[in-house]
């Protein structure tokens, strides 16, 4: 009797175990390589390890197969990961980055040179242009804007749009844009060499001014009224990226801006990798769809990047001699900072080994976060 | 002192604002005088009220009136108290139910049915049955006749009114034709009763649908059907959503050009003015003295008075010494380092 308690007892808890419930859903095995194919890229090639350690870790705990009803899963309400997962689901994470990015961004080298910010609205095609191939691909239009912010490159502003737009597809935007800001380097220098010519490369851009204290201090707050008063749908996005900034250009609230900058971003970054992470679990991800909007991801990052380029050479057309761009900083209208500025200044030293093009790139892609960021606004306004 | 008190003066102004804007954003949305069909908790099915919160933010009704007295009578009741003596119009309106109560019905503090979630409805049996609970108001409707029921908020001020027309027969309601009130009448805060925003409804159909509690009008998302329907390609969302993002930073270019203008023509003012400031004073100092060091001291006054120096922090810092601490006093020396990848070049 005793024994035959035992063995039922024991029967119990197998069925409680992962490997009893693997054997439920094996698909869940598939997610967890995945998972762990992001933290080999991350740890071994150095892609996006800030991003793609706490995310490929998620999808290892999102995964590990049990027995629903015991308030463990992140779709569990009242579990812990539920709790955490809100911030995502309802989108509060989100503006907490972008609090994070204004406070830790020098816009100094948009405000020397502000045409370069037309670069950075330019880029936004690619939001676009992959919101047209997803109608044609069948979605409806509220899940094709969600896909399509995939283009303008921002993790942040790719989970607060498609919480809004389309919730059930969120895992799967959030890890395609993530991934895709990862292979940055990958996917833009043959883009980039592709469309210009080595004349172009070779072109040197005037050194920038020195920026005052006072425009620095100006920018966030005009930025915002003109911003949100065009897109108030953006404003928790623009709102929180500005008032960052300000705090860190004021001069009189460094410390607050230190706390958005590093503790506070880096908290809401672990938890936001996280919990995104887990939400893609395998009978929500592995689906059709999730092929689609990786595709569409690839596709928005080729346009965002061609439109980049494309825009800086026609404008070119128009500027005088002596003020003349380098094509080669237009992918950094794509936001993805600071990655994106990055490859067009190796792109320009491998052209020219003394010309720098670092500081010129930061422009625009400091103006693509903007860019970005109001575009999700406008698909907000139009498709919310 | 005088920023405290402005401080505060603003906390209460934006407090009091809030309350204001929240407490307007309630309406009267549907009305059945004759119920058939829908019944309360105790079973009976009686005249009915349903409220709605227009609004995207909880609102507490609670101490708000409902009444069927008219708006004239109320505001004749108000300038007629008002002369006597200076009580608030919510003291009068809570006067005007202690002596009416078969007319005016205050909603009771306290009940978390009156804390109505953003675009909700709560609904209020008039049967008058005040033992049946808070949504049971003190007042019956007259069926056959002219019903017309008035909301007043917490200061006594009118939110909404309609008039349920006499023609309505049993099994019918009188209903908003969309829900809530329209958006230009939350900006001016005339809620007064328009007949054209409502029509009657008996059930027959989807579109004539009787819905205590629930939306008059199934709620769809316009935007997203009329893109789907009139632009398949996207390519009119797109165009205009590239105009807005283009206009938006192109308005940003321009206006930090000007800035940019700005501020690098008072720089070069100063630049004009100290380059015409350091010739004169080097020709004062060489022509009253040839003395070197006094040539060195000017350069340094100079120096100093163009501001060239470096910037100096002017913190103060003491540099711990970690020698000085054993491992059983510093819990820094008792835990291991965090790992750290070193490449292999």
């Amino acid at each position: 009797m005793v024994l035959l308690n035992i063995a039922e007892n024991l029967e119990q808890f197998w069925h409680f175990t992962g490997f009893y419930n693997v054997s439920l859903s094996p698909e869940s095995l598939i997610m967890l390589c995945v998972g762990l194919f992001f933290i080999y890229l991350a740890i071994k090639h150095d892609f996006e390890p800030m991003l793609l350690v706490p995310i490929g870790f998620g999808i290892l705990i999102g995964n590990i197969p049990f027995q629903p009803g015991n308030e463990i899963g992140i779709y569990e309400e009242g579990s812990v990961l539920n709790i955490l997962y809100q911030g995502v689901r309802q989108g509060w994470y989100p503006p907490l980055i972008f609090l994070g990015i204004g406070a830790m961004t020098d816009f100094s080298a948009l405000l020397a040179n502000p045409k370069l910010m037309l670069v950075g609205a330019a880029a936004q095609f690619g939001i676009f242009g992959a919101y047209m191939v997803a109608l044609a691909m069948g979605f409806m239009p509220d899940q094709a804007g969600a896909i399509a912010i995939i283009g303008g490159a921002d993790g942040p502003t790719a989970i607060f749009l498609s919480s809004k737009l389309a919730p059930n597809l969120m895992g799967a935007i959030a890890v395609s844009a993530y991934s895709y800001m990862a292979l940055v380097p990958v996917i833009q220098p043959p883009i980039m060499r592709l469309l210009t010519t080595k004349k172009e490369r070779l072109i040197r851009m005037k050194p920038a001014r020195k920026v005052s204290q006072t425009e620095k201090i100006i920018f966030p707050i005009v930025g915002l009224i003109l911003t949100c008063f065009f897109v108030p749908s953006g404003l928790p996005l623009l709102g929180m990226l500005f008032f960052g900034n300000l705090l860190r250009e004021s001069g009189v609230t460094t410390r607050l801006a230190k706390t958005a900058s590093n503790a506070m971003t880096d908290m809401v970054t672990i938890i936001l990798g996280m919990t995104v992470g887990a939400s893609t679990q395998a009978s929500e991800f592995l689906t059709a769809d999730t092929v689609k909007i990786f595709a569409l991801g690839f596709m928005a990052f080729i346009i965002a990047t061609t439109s980049g380029v494309l825009f800086v050479k026609i404008f070119n057309l128009i500027l005088p001699k002596h003020k003349k761009l380098n094509p080669l900083i237009g992918n950094a209208g794509v936001s993805a900072v600071p990655m994106a500025a990055r490859i067009s200044n190796d792109q320009g030293l491998k052209a020219d080994p003394s010309n720098y093009l670092l500081m010129h790139a930061m422009g625009p892609n400091v103006a693509g976060v903007i860019g970005s960021a109001v575009a999700a606004g406008v698909l907000l306004g139009f498709l919310g | 002192m005088n920023k405290k008190i402005l401080l505060t003066l603003i906390a209460v102004i934006a407090a009091l604002t809030s309350m204001a804007q929240g407490r307007m954003d309630m309406c009267i949305n549907e009305v059945m005088v004759q119920n058939g069909n829908c019944a309360d908790q105790n079973g009976k099915c009686t005249a009915w009220v349903e409220l709605f919160n227009s609004s995207y933010g909880t609102n507490a009704i609670e101490k708000m009136f409902i009444t069927t007295f008219k708006q004239d009578y109320i505001q004749n009741y108000f300038k007629d108290q008002e002369s006597k003596s200076n009580k608030k119009r919510n003291v009068l309106l809570e006067e005007l139910r202690d002596q009416n109560p078969d007319k005016v019905y205050e909603i009771p503090r306290g009940d978390v049915d009156t804390k109505i979630k953003p675009r909700t409805h709560v609904v209020f049996f008039a049967d008058g049955n005040t033992t049946a609970g808070t949504l049971h108001m003190s007042f019956t409707l007259t069926p056959g006749s002219e019903n017309y029921i008035a909301l007043y908020d917490v200061n006594g001020d009118l939110v909404d009114e309609v008039i349920v027309p006499a023609s309505l027969q049993a099994g019918q309601s009188f209903s908003r034709k969309s829900e809530g009130l329209p958006s230009d009448m939350h900006k001016d805060g005339n809620h007064s009763f328009d007949p054209s925003q409502w029509e009657t409804r008996d059930g027959s159909s989807v579109e004539k649908a009787i819905t205590p509690g629930k939306f008059n009008v199934r709620p769809v998302n316009e935007n997203i059907a009329k893109f789907k329907n009139e632009d398949g390609t996207g390519i009119w969302l797109t165009i205009m959503s590239m105009g807005v993002v283009f206009l938006a930073l192109l308005l940003l270019y321009i206006l930090f050009k000007l800035f940019g203008k700005a501020f690098s023509g008072q720089g070069k003012e100063k630049k004009e003015e100290e380059t015409v400031a350091e010739p004169t004073a080097a020709v004062a100092a060489t022509g009253s003295d040839d003395n070197d060091e006094a040539i060195a001291a000017l350069c340094m006054a100079l120096y100093q008075h163009l501001n060239a120096h470096d910037e100096e922090s002017g913190v103060l810092t003491f540099d711990h010494s970690h020698e000085a601490h054993s491992a059983w006093g510093s819990k820094g020396n008792l835990l291991l380092h965090m790992p750290e990848r070193h490449d292999n070049h």
